[in-house]
């Protein structure tokens, strides 16, 4: 069986971050839904699917 | 109904051929955009840190769907030259501390935007990130989760946040019902997406 990385920590601490997020003030949530808003309307104007040929995991593969 | 895309042919899957080295600052640009961001992410798989990545989250449905609140850019990754298993960032932290880029909690700060890279740590994503879908932003290929693998990692994360955005993928119709399927079936997700169904049922 293919052995992952633990990142426990790194979801915890990403939880943790989000919760300081939120206690944020409003204007500082605003600023920053605001430049997030921009990133997203500009790729969504501006992105194009690229036909690269993906690596298809085959239907048989057993997950163990 | 499907929104039709343009399709441009590309290498086999390849960030560029001529990617020119990309100077990291850590002054914030004036203007963010993701392109800006993975122009640096791209330099980082050319120069060897990571392998291959997966744009996933709350982000990557800006591809397919309207876009969801979120902070973070998450940046699923198989990071090369992991030495220990409970450090799996260390390779990155090596990489971009020394460039000076500003650091948050677990994340980074590039070029403006707040990115979390999630090594590969499940069968799940490690799929999700074999099999993303290539995109083009200001002539920056990003390589993004295929919808199928955004909703199948947002059953299994199943906070209520998740079961929403699921709805609107579902809405938006922007997933393969037969790959959808056979990827929940293979992951043992499937009784997750029957159960979510019951209850949108029972609205």
């Amino acid at each position: 069986m293919k052995k992952y990385p633990d990142v426990s920590q790194i979801l915890a601490k990403k939880a943790l971050s989000r919760k300081a997020l939120e206690q944020l003030p409003v204007n500082e949530k605003i600023k920053i839904m605001e430049t997030l808003s921009k990133v997203a309307k500009q790729a969504r104007r501006d992105a194009k699917a690229v036909n690269m040929p993906s690596k298809q995991v085959p239907k048989s593969t057993k997950v163990t | 109904m499907r929104k039709t895309i343009t399709f441009t042919n590309e290498p086999n899957n390849s960030t560029s051929a001529t990617t020119p080295s990309v100077s990291i600052t850590s002054a914030a640009p004036a203007e963010k955009s993701l392109d800006k961001t993975f122009k640096v992410i791209n330099q980082m798989v050319t120069d060897g840190v990571i392998e291959s990545y997966a744009l996933g989250g709350a982000m990557a449905s800006l591809f397919y769907t309207e876009p969801f609140a979120t902070f973070d850019v998450d940046t699923f990754c198989f990071i090369n030259g992991i030495t220990n298993e409970l450090d799996p960032l260390r390779p990155i932290y090596d990489y971009l501390r020394p460039r000076k880029v500003p650091e948050y909690a677990e994340g980074f700060i590039i070029e403006g935007l707040r990115v979390q890279f999630l090594p590969v740590f499940n069968p799940l994503n490690d799929e999700g990130v074999q099999t993303a879908k290539s995109f083009s932003v200001n002539d920056v290929i990003i390589q993004v989760m295929a919808p199928e693998y955004l909703v199948a990692n947002m059953l299994e994360t199943g906070r209520k946040k998740d079961h929403t955005r699921i709805a609107q993928f579902f809405e938006a119709a922007v997933c393969d019902t037969d790959k959808l399927n056979d990827i929940l079936s293979r992951h043992k997700l499937k009784s997750k997406l029957e159960a979510l169904q019951k209850t949108w049922d029972a609205l």
